[in-house]
Parts: structure tokens; sequence; C-alpha cells
């Protein structure tokens, strides 16, 4: 963060959502900002897609100016889980992104963070040439260093072609980075794990939510995740609506973790960060793919005694119950990356070490853990811990891969009229699809069935 | 003609009469055969005579060609065509001669067949007629028509004659034969009966005429036989005919003894000669004979039926004869049905039936009137038992005389007695109506009269009136004894009326005080006397009299009553003014008025109601508004020290001896204007006792010092209205205080009182909002303020010692809310503000506790099995104490955790539920 007469100078990005999930999010976090009263970190926002019907509903229901939304491809109808599509639009309309994101203000920006959908087709396949674009519109063209986020989203449980869309966005996006027109840090956030998280602690609430919303009684319901239909291919109306239901419930969970992210880049009176971390630190420190926990309102006890242990016990908790993908208890992270955040009685520096040893059993062997508080002077702020772990264990991905290779499998064989599947519904061909599932797998050191 | 014997042919032109004369002198011929040949033969077969009706036609229609001929012109071609004709139709006429010759030929032949094997028959039957026939040969048929037909013609003349002369004969003696079987059979039938089927022809036919002679020889032949079949069977009728006279003069001589046993006259005679009979039917008998012993039998009969008839139809008419005189109709409706009429005919055992039903015809005649008569008499004795009637007495005889002789009495008696009974009860009717008559009448008068008095709903409907016209007597008597009712009720209701009005008249004196009564005694004792009058009246008359005359005098008497009255009350009330005046009580205005009013009374009044009024408003005037206020004024002040006492007693001040004193006189509050002015003495005495007033200074001294404490805290809490008005009337004491009436002072402690006791209470409302506002503050302080009142409540005594001592805070407000004492009070309310204040910042530190519990809590699993819920519900304690080293903080965290987790089990099994 750097200083400047007027005031501290403030890092800002530009928030791009994409596809459906994408914007909805943007449109979420812009709305919860609002009625939060954050401080500015956001330069601009755009929301895109390929839908017209999409695009309509997201203004209505956020409030979004038309000048921040923005239709593109060949069709006002979608891609219809079609990634191929999703990606060629992007590059096919790529003067008219530029020429919006301009007219929008995005230039000086520091970074920009994406969000979309895995496995979704206008937002799966948008992203990666969205980066490719970008990168080569600043680094390319002005020489000039920015950062790309992708927040992606991964799909429900039982979502199959949502999965297999999600092994070509996760390769294609890392492959891209290998050429540095990639994502600089892919978060993964899993609708599963999210709805999970929520289903623990506000159990309540979803039941009544779910109730009005889909007349389902949660109650009486064992595996409510498992509930979420795939809407790529040919979904109807009922579907769409059952998944949004779900994306209304697990879209603020996602979006106070990228508030938290955010946050120790934000200058505020009374507020300390130590070390100073801004969005570029999270890139350079952190292995490509990561998975966020956030816990808030962690209690410490300072005066009750034995911190070291309410400090092993706040950091297991944050593991193993508030990650936003399943990354069980043994997530052997390749990195990790702490915030503590909260009074100046409980973010104390001091605590890094206890810290520290709390994560050891969550993290590979020689893994590097990189500490960040950030403290303030009033009692009023809440303590919250969010851990970014890189690259850990995912049980999730390993479902995400079994899914993508049965469908593979299941439109593979001789016969070419069987085989049309993949143009027709994916516009790739099968081996780009199996090598794509097998960058994932070798990614997490998967074994394929 | 022709060789043939035809008609010779025709010339054209000539004349063809001769010809055609010929054949109808044949023609006629042979239908004079047919018509004999039809008399002999009883008829010809069909064939026959259409043979002859074929020859006519043919012979109508040559004639007609011939007449056509004559007229036409020689050599015109019709002539000749006509002339072809007649040659042509010749040779069919003297064909269908010939054929219609030799069928009646064959007829004849076979005729005389017939005839041949009847021959000896015939001869047997009449000689002369059997040679003729006999010498009557069939002639010789050879040749044609104009040969054979006066042969066959003549011959047939004599056959028809002979036939006719055999035919007549036999008819004769057929129908001789026919009609003396006929009344064979049906002297038979008379007495033995016969089969029919046996005699057919003789039973069936009346007369025999058939044509042919072989028919009439068949049945004569038939008649013969069943002529032979009825003389076989005589002797049978014979023996038949004497069995059934014998039982007939049996049975006439059985029934001629039983019409003397049932005292009919019936001469010896007849049976002397009907045992005659008997006897000559003991010896030979043929059936000639025994039909002349029928008819005499049948002569005895009759005669002897005759006699019996003639008695039947005088018993007959002497019954009527009995009733009539007595004007009894014998088809009046209680008498039986009349027995049918003496039957004509000569029937001994019908007569002698007859004779039994007229018998028994007159007993029930008698019976019934027996019957009706005891009718009427019961309907007279229920009129008695009734004792309604005027004569009920005179009536009772007479059925007590006419019911004992009447199951013995004969005929005639009975008619006699019945006759005495109707017309008794026919009088008693008329009687009874001329009486129901002078009962409508009086209670025409009595409904008149009582209108003054009664209202037309008391004295309810009148009566309908009683139906005089088709009503029996029994209906008559309950109709009267209705109506007999009905008057004595109204004479009743009027009687009744009476009374009420004369009681009305006591009872408005009655209800005046017996202290005032006395002045009405005399008039009291005088309607007393009126009423009791009425009571014992049976009168109409005498009821209204009397009552109208007390009714009348009722008004001066309370006249007089009233001057007496107001005489006695105006010297008692100048007694007892005079003293309480001395006592130095005033007399209002409003008393002085009552007293003027009273005395300008005036007794003299228009009516019973006015004068009555006028004693009432003295005696209220007296009492109310006279004694009524002394009482009243008395009383007031009674009660006031009686309320002061009774407060006093709640201040802690002893006051029995006065609360009895003062009950004392409440009790015997005066009754008399006279007692008045020394009641108001003993109560002057009670109001300024000296110790009592001593007592109750000293309470109001104790209050007034409390008060005075409490008025910094009220002012803190921001009660400072109150704290002014109490100030005011703390200043206020001192002076009041010095006070020598007991009722002064005690007002001015009993404010303190009050005071204090409202301060209590505001103190407690205070301690009420403060403490829900408390509860508020701790609910916005922490969310988890629910979980730590469960904590709380689940273990209390733990949590007081260990966390923050609650339950003393608690028992703090409950003891407020009882204390009576204000110092106390104060004491308890200061305390609470203190520990609340306490509580509150443990109710921070509680809330950063609660925090940990969610990290804890995320390894419990509300669905899992009891022991497994247990086993970590025992972890997550093990692990609370091994974070923290603080045992309240550990402590308190394991029992929260043990009742989020109990709240989570119960809403998952309602979840269940669902």
């Amino acid at each position: 963060m750097e200083a400047s007469d007027e005031g501290p100078r403030v890092a800002e990005v530009f928030a791009i959502g994409i596809g459906e999930c994408g914007s909805n999010l943007v449109g979420a976090y812009l709305k919860q900002a609002r009625e939060r009263m954050l401080p500015p970190r956001i330069r601009g926002y755009l929301c895109m897609n390929t839908d017209r019907s999409d695009i309509q509903k997201l203004r209505q229901k956020y409030d979004i100016p038309k000048e921040n939304t923005l239709l593109y491809g060949a069709s006002d109808i979608g891609c219809g889980g079609n990634f191929t599509d999703g990606y060629n639009y992007v590059h096919d309309f790529k003067d008219v992104i530029m020429g919006q994101l301009t007219q929008l203000g995005f230039e000086g920006v520091s970074g920009f963070i994406i969000f979309t959908s895995s496995g979704g087709g206008t937002g799966c396949g948008g992203a990666p040439a969205l980066i490719e674009i970008l990168k080569q519109r600043f680094q390319e063209e002005e020489g000039r260093r920015i950062f790309v986020y992708v927040f992606t989203v991964l799909p429900f449980k039982d979502q199959t072609s949502e999965a297999l869309n999600t092994m070509w966005s996760l390769s294609k996006l890392l492959r891209g980075q290998l050429e540095d027109r990639g994502a600089d840090l892919v978060c993964l956030l899993s609708n599963r794990a999210m709805l999970r998280r929520i289903l623990a602690w506000r159990e309540g609430e979803v039941a009544d939510f779910l109730q009005q919303q889909l007349q389902i009684d949660v109650a009486k319901v064992t595996d409510v995740e498992g509930m979420v239909p795939s809407t790529v291919d040919g979904a109807n109306e009922a579907s769409k609506a059952q998944e949004s239901a779900f994306v209304e419930l697990v879209n603020p969970l996602a979006l106070r973790f990228v508030e938290h992210m955010l946050s120790p880049g934000v200058v505020e009176p009374g507020k300390e960060v130590f070390p100073t971390t801004d969005i570029a630190d999270y890139a350079r420190k952190l292995d490509p793919i990561v998975v966020p926990c956030l816990y808030t309102d962690v209690s410490l006890i300072p005066s009750a005694g034995n911190i070291a242990m309410q400090l092993k016990t706040m950091v297991k908790y944050a593991v193993e119950h508030c990650s936003f993908a399943e990354i069980g208890s043994e997530p052997a992270a390749s990195s990790t990356y702490y915030t503590f955040s909260g009074s100046r009685e409980y973010a104390r520096a001091e605590y890094d070490p206890h810290i520290k040893q709390a994560l050891r059993p969550y993290t590979a062997k020689g893994a590097a853990i990189t500490p960040c508080f950030v403290s303030y002077e009033d009692d009023v702020h809440p303590s919250d811990l969010l851990l970014l772990l890189g690259l850990p264990q995912i049980p999730e991905i390993e479902d995400l891969v079994n899914s993508s290779t049965e469908l593979v499998d299941l439109h593979a064989g001789p016969s070419p009229l069987r085989r049309g599947w993949f143009k027709k519904s994916k516009g790739v061909g099968e081996e780009v699809l199996r090598a794509a599932i097998r960058d994932v797998a070798e990614l997490f050191n998967l074994e394929m069935k | 003609m022709n060789k043939k014997g035809g008609c010779k042919p025709l010339t054209l032109g000539a004349p063809i009469v001769t010809t055609l004369e010929e054949l109808r002198k044949y023609y006629s011929m042979l239908k004079d055969v047919s018509s004999k040949c039809q008399t002999i033969l009883g008829g010809l077969p069909s064939e026959v005579e259409t043979s002859l009706e074929d020859v006519g036609r043919e012979l109508l229609a040559i004639e007609g060609f011939d007449r056509d001929a004559k007229t036409s012109w020689s050599l015109s071609p019709k002539k000749r065509r006509l002339v072809k004709q007649i040659d042509k139709e010749l040779p069919k006429l003297d064909k269908g001669l010939n054929r219609s010759l030799d069928l009646h030929i064959e007829l004849l032949r076979n005729y005389m067949v017939e005839l041949e094997e009847l021959k000896a028959t015939i001869m047997s039957f009449d000689i002369k007629l059997g040679r003729d026939l006999n010498n009557l040969s069939f002639p010789s048929t050879r040749g044609k028509y104009a040969v054979v037909l006066p042969v066959i013609s003549r011959f047939v003349s004599n056959l028809e004659g002979l036939s006719k002369q055999l035919r007549e004969a036999l008819l004769k003696q057929t129908n001789d034969m026919l009609e003396q079987n006929r009344a064979l059979i049906k002297t038979y039938d008379r007495f033995v009966g016969i089969d029919t089927s046996d005699v057919s022809i003789s039973a069936e036919r009346t007369s025999v005429d058939i044509n042919t002679i072989p028919e009439l020889f068949e049945i004569r032949k038939t008649l013969r036989q069943e002529h032979e079949y009825l003389t076989s069977r005589r002797g049978e009728v014979v023996d038949t005919l004497r069995a059934k006279l014998q039982a007939s003069i049996e049975s006439a001589l059985a029934l001629l003894e039983t019409a003397r046993s049932l005292n009919l006259n019936v001469p010896m005679a007849i049976s002397t000669s009907l045992e005659g009979l008997m006897k000559q039917l003991e010896g030979e008998a043929n059936l000639t004979m025994l039909l002349g012993l029928v008819q005499q039998y049948d002569g005895q009969v009759m005669k002897a039926s005759s006699e019996i008839r003639r008695q039947l139809l005088e018993f007959a008419h002497n019954l009527n004869r009995i009733l009539a005189s007595a004007n009894i109709s014998n088809e009046a409706s209680f008498l039986p049905p009349i027995p049918p009429e003496v039957p004509k005919e000569a029937d001994l055992a019908a007569l002698i039936a007859s004779y039994e039903r007229l018998q028994a015809y007159q007993t029930n005649v008698e019976t019934a009137l027996r019957s009706e008569t005891s009718r009427i008499l019961d309907d007279l004795t229920r009129a008695v038992k009734r004792k309604v009637l005027p004569n009920s007495n005179e009536l009772e005889a007479f059925v007590k005389k006419q019911t004992k002789p009447l199951n013995k009495a004969d005929l005639k008696d009975l008619v006699k007695i019945y006759s005495e009974t109707s017309g008794q009860i026919i009088e008693e009717h008329g009687k009874l109506l001329a009486e129901i008559r002078t009962q409508e009448a009086l209670l025409v008068r009595i409904s008149e009269t009582a209108s003054t008095i009664l209202d037309k709903t008391t004295m309810g409907a009148a009566p309908a009136p009683v139906r005089t016209t088709d009503i029996s007597f029994p209906e008559l008597v309950e109709a009267y004894a209705r109506l007999h009712k009905h008057v004595e009720n109204r004479i009743d209701l009027f009687r009744k009326a009476w009374e009420r009005e004369l009681n009305a008249l006591l009872a408005e004196i009655q209800v005046i005080k017996p202290t005032y009564r006395e002045s009405f005694k005399t008039m009291e004792e005088f309607l007393e006397t009126a009423i009791k009058h009425i009571r014992a009246s049976k009168s109409f008359e005498e009821i209204e009299e009397v009552a109208r005359e007390a009714q009348g005098d009722a008004l001066y008497k309370a006249q007089d009553a009233i001057e007496n009255l107001k005489y006695r009350l105006d010297l008692k009330l100048r007694l007892a003014v005079s003293k309480l005046l001395g006592m130095g009580l005033t007399i209002p205005s409003e008393v002085q008025a009552a007293i003027q009013e009273l005395t300008t009374v005036v007794p003299a009044s228009e009516t019973y109601e006015e004068a009555i009024r006028k004693a009432h408003h003295i005696v209220e005037v007296f009492e109310k508004r006279i004694v009524g206020y002394f009482n009243q004024a008395l009383n007031e002040q009674i009660k006031a020290f009686s309320e002061l006492t009774n407060v006093s007693v709640t201040l802690g001040i002893k006051t029995d001896t006065y609360v009895k004193q003062s009950m004392k006189l409440q009790e015997k509050l005066p009754a008399n204007i006279e007692e008045l002015p020394d009641r108001f003495d003993e109560l002057r005495e009670l109001l300024t006792d000296a110790k009592l007033l001593k007592d109750i200074r000293s309470k109001a001294n104790e209050v007034w010092r409390n008060l005075n404490s409490v008025t910094d805290l009220l002012e803190r809490h921001g009660q400072a209205e109150v704290v002014v008005k109490l100030k005011d009337l703390l200043a206020r004491v001192p002076d009041a205080l010095d006070a020598e009436q007991v009722n002064t002072v005690l007002e001015i402690c009993m404010a303190l009182v009050e005071a204090q006791n409202s301060v209590l209470d505001i103190l407690r409302n205070m301690e009420q909002k403060t403490e829900a506002a408390f509860e508020k503050l701790l609910e916005n302080t922490t969310e988890y303020y629910s979980t730590i009142k469960r904590v709380y409540d689940a273990r209390p005594q733990e949590f007081s010692k260990l966390i923050f001592p609650l339950d003393t805070l608690q028992n703090l407000r409950g003891k407020l809310e009882t204390v009576n004492s204000l110092p106390e009070s104060i004491d308890i309310f200061t305390t609470i503000r203190s520990l609340e204040q306490q509580w509150l910042e443990k109710i921070k530190e509680l809330d950063e506790w609660h925090k940990a519990l969610r990290v804890f809590l995320a390894d419990f699993n509300p669905a899992s099995p009891k022991a497994e819920r247990n086993r970590q519900l025992n972890e997550i304690e093990k692990r609370i104490r091994e974070t923290y080293s603080r045992e309240d903080t550990a402590n308190y965290l394991t029992w929260a955790a043990r009742e989020l987790a109990a709240v989570m089990i119960d809403q998952k099994e309602k979840a269940k539920k669902k």
C-alpha cells in the first residue's frame, strides 16, 4: 500500500462477473457493499452475459445500471453449457468488451477480480478468454503488471455436466498461468461446502428460506446439497428456480470471504495491518489454486488462560468447519496465508507462533505460512480468521474428476454419431476433455478411476 | 225332332214354338217329379237340385234367343246368328234333361231299396199299407226322358200317396209312445229320481215330427225300448215312494207333536188321519194307490199348517198390541229387529221355526225394554249422585221404586215400568232446562255487578250457553253441573274480590308503623269485621251489600284517624326539639320546614286513598325528614368515629374499647325522638378521648420521619413531582397534630400513612420498570442471553456461587414486593441497583465466552443416538476444560454446551414429529 499527499492510496480493483453465477455474485457483493458502506475498494464493475433474460433479471434484482452490464455473443440466449462458445464469444467481442470497460474507467486499476462459475457455459468458457484479453491489453500492450483473481464456484453435487466444464475451466485457467496469460490466483468456492456451512449454523433460517422458496422441509432431507439439479443442459424453470434458491443462500457467504480478502488493503482510522498486505501478496505467496476458510467472530478469552490451546482450537475449527470447499481434516496444503483481524486485545502479532503451530497439522511438510494481523483500536470489531490454503487435498475435486470421466466415457466409443455429443455439447473433442481431466487429476495427485 | 229324341233342326224363318213347348212340358214334368221326390225323401241332394236348375237356366236361354229371333227380320244376319245359337244350345238342353232325370231315378231307386228292407216292419205295423207298398213296383227306365219321364211321374205320384199315409200313422203312434214315456219319467223323477241318459229321447223330446219313413221307424223303435226300460223300474219306484211317504208321515206326526209341545193348538184328527195313512201303506200297494195316498197326506199337512199359521199370526198381533198400548213402536232403536213374516207355504217345519223365532223375539223385546229402562234409571241415578239437582231425593226414591220389580216383570209390566221411567226422565229434562235458564240469568247479573270491582280477565270468559236440543239427560246434568259450578266460582270470585278490596284498604293502614298505628285501630277493626262477614256469606246480594257499605264508611273513619295522629306527633316533637336545642344542636331550616308541613296537613279528603296518602305523608315527614335527619346525623358521626378507630388499628394503635363503645352506639340508634338527645351526648365524650389522641400523635410523628428520609432517593429516580407533594404534606403536619378532636388528628396521621404506602408502591413500581428495562438491556447486550438464563435456571446455586450471585439479586427483588417498612425498602432498592450493574458487566464477559461454544459444538450431532451424544458431550466438556484453565469459564462453557445441546436435540425431535 502506498501513501499519497491526499491520504493513503488504495490499490483498486475492477470486478467483473461473467455468466449468470458470476454476475449474481458481483451484484450481491455490490449490494452488500452499498448497505455496509465499505471503503470504495472497487473502482468499477461489469456484469457480462450472453443471455439477455439473465442480464435483465440481474439489473432488476440488484438495481444495476445498464452501462454496468454487457450482453454479447452470437445470440442472446446464452451458451447452454457450451464453454467453447463462451470462450469464443469473448474473443469475438473483444473490442466491445474492452470498449465498455474503458467507458467504465478500468484504466489504472491494480487488478481484476473475476467472478464466475466453473461449471457453466458463458462464465466457464469466457473467464479464461477474458483473462487472456486483459493480460494482453495491460501486460503485453502497456507493459504493466496486473493481477487477475478468479473466484470460481464449483458446482453442486451430481451436476455431472457442470463437473466436466469445471475440469476444462480449471485446466484452461492453470495452463494459462504457464504462459503468464492465466489467472494469478484461482479461489475455489464450493457451493456444496458453503451450503453445508450455512446449514450447520443457520439451520433454522435456511429451513425457512427453502420452505418459502421451494416448499422443501429441510428437517426431512438428509442430503440437501444433493438436491440441486443441473441447469446447463436444457434446464427447466423449476430446476433453475431450485438452483437459484440455493445460490441465494451461498452467495453472501462467498462474498464475506471476498470482503475479508480485500480488507487488509483498506485504510481505516484506528486500523493497523502487520505486515502490510495487499492482494498482490496472495498471488505471490500462494499456490495457483487456493481454498479459503473463514472463521468469523472468533472466540478468544485471554483472561481464561491457556491461550495457545485456545488458538489451536480456533485454527482447528477454521480448517475443519469453515473451509469453502471440503478439505477434510488433513488437507496437506502446499502454502498457507492467514489473516487474523479484530480488536487490538485479540489480534495480536505475538499469537503468530501459536497460530503457525496450530496450522502445522494442516499443511504439507515445508509449506510456507504467511501471517497478517489486522487490529483495530476500538473493541467493536469482531475477531475474524481467514485462512487461504494453497493447493490442498480436495475430496470434492476427486468427485468432479470421477463424474467428468464417467460422462466422457458415456459418450466415447467407436460410433462417430455418439462422439458427436462432445462437439455439439461442449464444442471440443473427447481428447481435449480427457486432457483437461488429466491435468486436474495430476495437479491434485489424484488417481483416475 | 231328330232321331235322338231332341228337337228337330230348325229351319231359317220357320216357327220353333212346337219344339220349345215340348221342352217346356218335359221340364215341368221333371220339376213335378223332383218336388214329390223331395216330399218323400224329406230333401234332395244338391247335385240333383243343381241338375234341375241347369236345365231351367238352359231352357230360359233358348227361350230368349227364340224371342229375339221372332222379332228379327227373317233374312237378317242377327236372325241367322240367333237360329244358329238355338241350334247350338238345344243338344245341351237335351243332355241336361236326361242327366237330371237319371239322377232322380237313382234317388227313387235307392229309396225303394230302403222300403224293401222295411217291408216286414211295415207289414207288421199296417198290413194294408204294407200290401199297397208291396204292389208298387219300380217302372222301367229304359229310353230317353220323353219315354221315361211320364212313367216315372206316375210312379212318383203313387209312391207319394202311400208314403204320406204311412208317415201319418207312424207319427201318431210314435208321439203317443213318447207322451207315455215322459209321464212315467215325470212320476219316477218325483219319487225316486232317474238317470235321463238311459231314456234320452223320451226325456229330451217333447214331440216327433220327422218326414222320412225309415227315420220314423227308427225313432219308434228307440221309444219302445225306452218304454220297456221305464216299465222295468216300476217296482223300484213303488218301494221308494212307499218309504218316502212313510218318512214324510212320520216327520209330519213328529212336527205336530213339537207344535203341541210349543203350546200350539193342532187338532188331533189330523194326526189320526196321518196314522191311518201309515197303516194303509203297510199293506200291498201299487203305484196308482200310492199316488192316491200321497194326495191324502198332502191334504192333512195343509190342514195342520193352516192351523199353525193362524196361531202364529195371532201371537205376533198380540205382541205388537202390547207395545202399541204404551206407544212403543216395534221399530224403536232399542228394540230388536222385527222377525220375518210368518211363511205362507205349508211347510210345517218352517212354521214351527217361525213360531220359535216369534217367541225369541218376544224374549228379546222384554230384555231390550228391561235394558233400556235400566239405562234410563242409571242416567237418573248418576244425576242423583251428582247432587246438583234440586229434587235429588225424590228422584232417588223413584229410581228405587222402579228398579225393584224390573227383573221379574213380564212383557206387560215391563212396558208399564218403561213407560213411567221414560216419562219421568223427560219431565226431569224439562225441569233441568228451566233451572239452567235461571242460573244463566244469575250469571249475567253477577257479571254485570262484578264488573265494577273485577276486570274481565279475572272473571274469565262467560260460559257458552247450554245446548238445549239434541242433548241427552246425562249430558244435560253435566252441563248443569258445570254451569252451577261456574256460578259458584263467580260468586266466590266476587267475594274474594271484595275481600281483596277491603284487605287493600286494611293493608294501606297496616303498612303504617305500629308506633303510629294506634290512631287507626278503630278503623282496622271495622274493616276486619266487614271482611269476616263477606267471607262467611254465600249470597251474592248479601256480599255486595256488606262490601259497599264498608267501602263507603272507610273514608270517614280514616279522616278521624289522621286527626288523632297529627295531635300525638306534634306533642312528641315539641318536647325533643327543646332538649336538642338545649344541647347546642341547631335545627336546620329543612327540619323546621318539615315540622311546619306536619302541622298544616288537613285531614278532610275526597277519597280513601287520598286520606291514607296523607297519613303516610305525615308519618314520612315525621320519620324521615325530622327523626331521620337527627338519626342520620348521629349515625354519620358514629360511623366516622368507627372508621377512624379501624384505621387506628392498622397503625398499631389500641382502640378496642373505643370500637366497642362506638358499636354499641351504632346498634342502639334511637327509634323514638325522645331518646335522641341522650345519644348525641354519649358520642361527644368518645370524640375527645385524651389517650387516643396521644397514641395517634405518636404514630404520626414516626411516619413523618420516614418520609423525610426518602425524598432524596425519589428525586434521584426522577420522581420530582411526588417529592413536591410529599414535602407539602410534611409541612402541614405539626399544626394539624395540635387539634383536640380525635378525627382531626387521625386524619393527618392517615394522610401520612397513605403517603408512606404510596412511596412503597412507587419504589416497587420503579423496581419493576427498572428490572424490565434492565432485562431488555441484557437481551440487547448479548444474543446469548436466553441461553445464559437457561444455564442459570438449570443450576441456580452453582451459577450464583461460581459465576455471579444472581439468586441474591432475585431474592432481593422478591423481598421488595413484600416489605412494608419504608427504610428497609430503600435499602433493598439501592442494593439491587448495585448488583444489576455488576451483572451487566458479567453478562458482557459471558457474551465473549459464548462465542467459543460454536467451536466446541461443531462436533456435536443432535441426530446421533443417545449414547453417542453423551460421548460427544463428554468429549466437548473435556476439550473445554483443556482449553480454559479458569474454573468459572470452563464450568460455564460446559454447562452452556449441555444446555445448547439439549435445545438442539429438542428441536430435532420436534422437526421429526412435524
